[in-house]
C-alpha cells in the first residue's frame, strides 16, 4: 500500500508543486527558529567565568584626567583612585571584593583587538577585556592552569595575561600556553605579553554570547577606574545601594555612579539577547498559522476533487478507516518529501561549514528533527477534518460527487 | 445467490423526500445473467447500489449467499464488496494518474496479497480482456471501449462470484458497446452472475433475464 501511495504522489506532483513549495517553506523558517533555540541552549549550558549572584556592577560616569586632582574629594590625592575606592568601599561591613574593569559586563559592548603569536606570528581576532588583580576572585573565575594577577606582575618585561581555553586552542595547540610570548598586532605599539594563566572561558555578555577566543590583560593600579565590580555577602538586599553611593562619593562626589546588581543586569540582557528569537518565533508562529490555514484549504479542495476515486476505492473494498489513512499517509508522505528537499539545501550548511559553531551537526539533526515534527504535526491537523469528511461519504454519495 | 426482501429506500433533499426504491423483492440465482431496465430515475441504479452494498436501504433486507447483511460492519461489508462483487461503472472510474495494470491492481490492494501475486494476477485479468499491450499506459492513453475493458478487468482481477454494472456501454459507441457486451456475456458463460442496469434493449436481450423498474417498484 505504502508503494501505491508513493506512486500516486509522485504522479500526481505537478498538482502538489504548490503545496510542496508551502511546506518547504514553512520548514525552513521552522528549522531557523529550532536552530536558533538549539543554538541559545547550547550557549546557554557553556560556562561565562562570571557569577552574578550578590554582584553589583557599578559605572563610574564623568571622568576626566584633566580634572582628576581638582575635584578629588580624599584627603590623600596621590594615592591611585583605584585604591581609594577600595579602600571605602571595604568600609561596608558586606563587602567581600572590589574589583576594576574597562568593560561593562553582561552587556552588549565588546573590545576585540588583534593578537599575534610572537615565536610564529600567527594572528587571530580576541576579544579583551582588562582587569584588576581582585576581578577574578570578584567574578569567581577559575583559573584552570597558571595564576592570576597579582603584585609579583609590576614592572614585568612582559605585560601579563590570562586567556581562555578558544584562544590556546586555537594559536597554541597542543602546547602549553602557560609562559607562551604574544604581540598586540593591532596597533604599531610594539607591546608584548606573556601568558601567565588560562580560563575556561569568559563571556562578558553573558550565556548567550557566543564563544570568542578572549585575552584578558592586567589593569594598571594608576587607571581611572571605569567599572567596578563588587561582591557582597550573600543575601545583602538592595537597600546597600545608598550605603554603597555614599562610599563612592567620598572618594569623587563629582562623578555619577550607575549601579545595578549584576543578577538584575543579567537578566535583563538575557532579555535583549532573546529579542531576536522572540522575534523569530512570532514570525513564525505567524507564517506555519497562514501554512495551517493553506494547507487546510489546499487539502479541503483535493480530497473535494478526489471524492469519485475515493468512492471508487469504497466499491472495491476499502472501508473508511482505510480512506482515512491514505489521506493522511499520503499528506504525511508529501510532507516528508518537501522536507527532504529542504534538507538537502540546508545540509549543505554543516557540510560547507559555512555557519561555524552557530550551526554545528549536533544542532543541525536537532533541528531537523524537530522541525520534521512539527511540520508533520503541522500537516496531520490540517488533513484530519478533510480526511474524516471524505471516509464518511457512502460509496454512492462519493461516486457520484460533482 | 443475492435475495433482497421488501427493501425501500429514500432520499431526502432538504425538505423533500424522494422514494427511490418501494418495496423490492428479488432474487438472482448463481450464474444468472439479470438486467435491470427502467426509465430516467426510476431507482434502477439505487437498487444495483444496494444489490452491491454500496448504499443502505432504508428498510428491508438483503442476504447474500444465504448470509443477512442487517448487522455487518463497515469493515465486513467492505470485505464482501472486494471479494464477492465487481463493479463496473457507465464513466468507468479509472484513476488517471495510475497506469492501466496499476488502475487493475486497485481491488487487490485491499486483500492480504504479495506484490509479485497482485501484479500476475493483473496482467492474467488484462489478457483475458485483450489489453496486455496496453497495461504501462495511462487511462487517457486509450480510447473509451479500451478504457471499460480496463474496468472490466478491474472488476475481474479479485474473481469475485457476482459482476454489477451500472450502463456499462452508456459512453461508448456502438461498436465499443458490443465488444464490452461479449466480454461480459464471456465472464457470464465463464460462470460469473452479472446484474447490469441499462437502457438498451437490444444488450438486456443478451441477458436471461430482464427487470424492469418503475417509480422504485418492480413491474415484473
Amino acid at each position: 500500500m505504502i508503494h501505491h501511495i508513493f506512486k500516486l504522489v509522485w504522479q500526481r506532483k505537478s498538482r502538489h508543486l504548490l503545496l510542496s513549495l508551502e511546506i518547504l517553506l514553512a520548514f525552513l523558517v521552522v528549522f531557523a527558529l529550532c536552530a536558533a533555540a538549539g543554538r541559545y541552549y547550547q550557549l546557554f549550558q557553556l560556562p561565562t567565568g562570571l557569577s552574578h549572584q550578590a554582584r553589583w556592577l557599578v559605572s563610574i560616569e564623568g571622568q576626566d584626567h584633566d580634572e582628576l586632582t581638582q575635584t578629588a574629594t580624599t584627603a590623600s590625592n596621590t594615592e591611585p583612585l583605584m585604591a581609594q575606592y577600595q579602600r571605602a568601599l571595604k568600609q561596608i561591613p558586606a563587602m567581600q571584593q572590589v574589583s576594576f574593569t574597562d568593560l561593562p559586563l553582561y552587556d552588549l559592548s565588546r573590545q576585540t583587538t588583534l593578537l599575534q603569536r610572537a615565536d610564529t606570528g600567527q594572528s587571530l581576532g580576541v576579544d579583551q577585556i582588562s582587569v584588576s588583580d581582585d576581578f577574578f576572585a570578584a567574578a569567581e573565575l577559575p583559573l584552570i592552569a597558571g595564576r592570576s594577577f597579582n603584585q609579583t606582575d609590576n614592572g614585568a618585561a612582559h605585560q601579563p595575561v590570562v586567556i581562555d581555553q578558544r584562544l590556546a586552542d586555537t594559536l597554541f595547540p597542543g602546547i602549553d600556553p602557560i609562559g607562551q610570548l604574544l604581540r598586540d598586532d593591532a596597533t604599531s605599539s610594539s607591546t608584548s605579553y606573556q601568558v601567565i594563566g588560562l580560563v575556561q572561558a569568559l563571556r562578558t555578555q553573558g550565556e548567550l554570547m557566543a564563544v570568542a577566543p578572549t585575552v584578558i590583560t592586567r589593569l594598571s593600579e594608576q587607571s581611572v577606574p571605569a567599572i567596578l565590580l563588587l561582591q557582597l555577602a550573600p543575601g545583602t538586599d538592595r537597600a546597600i545601594e545608598q550605603q554603597l553611593l555614599q562610599q563612592l562619593k567620598q572618594v569623587r562626589s563629582d562623578w555619577r555612579y550607575n549601579m545595578e546588581p549584576l543578577t538584575q543586569k543579567r537578566q535583563s540582557m538575557l532579555r535583549t539577547q532573546m529579542i531576536p528569537l522572540f522575534i523569530l518565533a512570532v514570525l513564525s508562529a505567524f507564517l506555519l498559522s497562514m501554512v495551517a490555514f493553506g494547507l487546510f484549504g489546499v487539502l479541503w479542495q483535493h480530497t473535494s476533487l478526489r471524492i469519485p476515486e475515493l468512492g471508487l476505492r469504497r466499491a472495491i473494498g476499502a472501508t473508511a478507516g482505510n480512506i482515512y489513512w491514505q489521506i493522511i499517509a499520503e499528506q504525511l508522505l508529501l510532507n516528508l518529501l518537501a522536507v527532504s528537499i529542504a534538507l538537502v539545501l540546508l545540509v549543505q550548511l554543516p557540510l560547507t561549514g559555512v555557519l561555524g559553531e552557530h550551526l554545528n551537526w549536533p544542532l543541525f539533526l536537532m533541528a531537523s528533527l524537530v522541525a520534521t515534527l512539527i511540520i508533520c504535526l503541522l500537516s496531520l491537523i490540517c488533513a484530519l477534518y478533510p480526511a474524516w469528511r471524505a471516509s464518511r461519504l457512502t460509496p454512492t454519495e462519493a461516486l457520484h460527487y460533482e | 445467490m443475492i435475495k433482497l426482501s421488501a427493501i425501500s429506500k429514500n432520499y431526502q433533499t432538504d425538505k423533500v423526500q424522494t422514494r427511490a426504491l418501494d418495496n423490492i423483492n428479488l432474487q438472482v440465482q448463481a450464474g444468472e445473467f439479470v438486467s435491470i431496465m427502467g426509465p430516467s430515475g426510476c431507482g434502477k441504479s439505487t437498487l444495483l447500489n444496494i444489490i452491491g452494498l454500496l448504499d443502505r436501504p432504508a428498510s428491508g433486507q438483503i442476504e447474500i449467499n444465504g448470509q443477512l447483511l442487517g448487522k455487518y460492519s463497515d469493515s465486513q461489508v467492505a470485505k464482501l464488496r472486494n471479494q464477492t462483487f465487481g463493479f463496473i461503472f457507465q464513466s468507468f472510474h479509472l484513476i488517471n494518474e495510475l497506469r492501466v495494470i496499476d488502475n487493475v491492481e486497485l481491488p487487490l490492494l485491499y486483500r492480504k496479497m504479495p506484490a509479485a501475486e497482485r501484479r500476475a494476477k493483473a496482467k492474467a485479468a488484462l489478457e483475458k480482456v485483450g489489453l496486455t499491450a496496453r497495461m504501462e499506459h495511462f487511462p487517457n492513453q486509450l480510447s473509451g471501449g479500451q478504457q471499460q475493458r480496463v474496468a472490466i478487468a478491474r472488476a475481474m482481477v479479485g474473481e469475485p462470484q457476482i459482476l454489477l454494472a451500472d450502463e456499462p456501454t452508456g459512453n461508448l459507441d456502438s461498436q465499443m458497446g458490443a465488444e464490452v457486451m461479449s466480454q461480459l456475456l464471456a465472464l457470464n458463460q465463464a460462470g460469473t452472475t452479472i446484474v447490469m442496469v441499462t437502457h438498451n434493449e437490444q444488450e438486456a436481450k443478451h441477458s436471461n433475464r430482464i427487470v424492469r423498474v418503475f417509480d422504485g417498484q418492480l413491474v415484473q
